[in-house]
């Protein structure tokens, strides 16, 4: 890929990605910065990989793997700073009283697990993925929702586990070694759920 | 311990069967598949979704 090609697709994808982040992180109730210089960085190279995977599997790229590589990214260089939840930065008067405390210090993993599950269920609204020959589009995204609310939320009582599978999720991207395909198999995981409740 | 050696012979059946099987190997299936076009798309509509966040995952006010 050329660099002229690298700095159109950049230029391409940032602004949306930046816009994204910001809608995701009101979304989840939260006050953040956002480097648009790591958004530039994230989208470069999130696209390397998508050339690379574009060679390597016969000019086909599996959805789950296009989210999942953004999400990646986004994890890896983290764009996302100074989080608090909005009723406390509301409440700031000068950073000499910043309420450490109440950082979210995980925000990166966090909106990162929500982009790669939004970019999936923007693949259903689009029928990039079909998950259903019988059911509509909007009823195929009602079983979505459900199926990744209850994915992300579930808790088990195993003694092995930490709370929801959220926050499982969201403490081994942080501390253990977090590849982009192990977003991947989260995704083939909810995805599979989503068909089988469609199907029934 | 003996030694299993490739031969021009072991060497052109395995090449054989390569050809034969390339292409099908790692393709992405076709229901799934998105070609870049489609990638730019999909990063692009990323601002106009319906996903919500979960309640429960939603930032929480520390208590004191």
């Amino acid at each position: 890929m050329s660099p002229e090609i690298e700095m159109e697709r950049c230029e391409e994808l940032a602004p949306k990605l930046y816009n994204a982040l910001l809608s995701l992180l009101e979304k989840a109730e939260i006050d953040a910065h956002v480097s648009y210089k790591i958004v530039e960085e994230v989208t470069i190279h999130f696209w390397r990989d998508i050339e690379r995977l574009y060679a390597t599997h016969h000019e086909q790229i599996h959805a789950t793997k296009a989210c999942s590589y953004l999400a990646f990214w986004v994890r890896k260089l983290k764009p996302i700073s100074d989080a608090l939840p909005i009723p406390i930065a509301e409440r700031i008067d000068g950073s000499e009283n910043f309420p450490h405390h109440a950082e979210i210090n995980d925000v990166n993993e966090q909106i990162s697990v929500h982009l790669a599950v939004q970019l999936a269920r923007n693949c259903i609204r689009d029928s990039r993925i079909v998950v259903s020959d019988k059911l509509s589009i909007k009823e195929a995204l009602k079983v979505f929702d459900n199926v990744t609310a209850d994915y992300l939320t579930s808790e088990f009582e195993d003694g092995m586990s930490m709370g929801m599978r959220f926050e499982s999720i969201v403490y081994d991207m942080r501390f253990r070694t977090f590849g982009p395909h192990h977003l991947t198999h989260m995704l083939t995981h909810m995805l599979r759920e989503v068909f089988k409740e469609c199907a029934k | 311990m003996k030694r299993h050696l490739a031969t021009e012979k072991s060497i052109e059946a395995h090449q054989n069967r390569r050809r034969k099987l390339a292409g099908r190997d790692s393709v992405a299936p076709s229901n799934a598949g998105l070609t870049k076009r489609e990638v730019v798309d999909s990063v692009k509509g990323l601002k106009r979704s319906g996903y919500k966040i979960p309640a429960k995952l939603k930032a929480k006010v520390p208590q004191d």
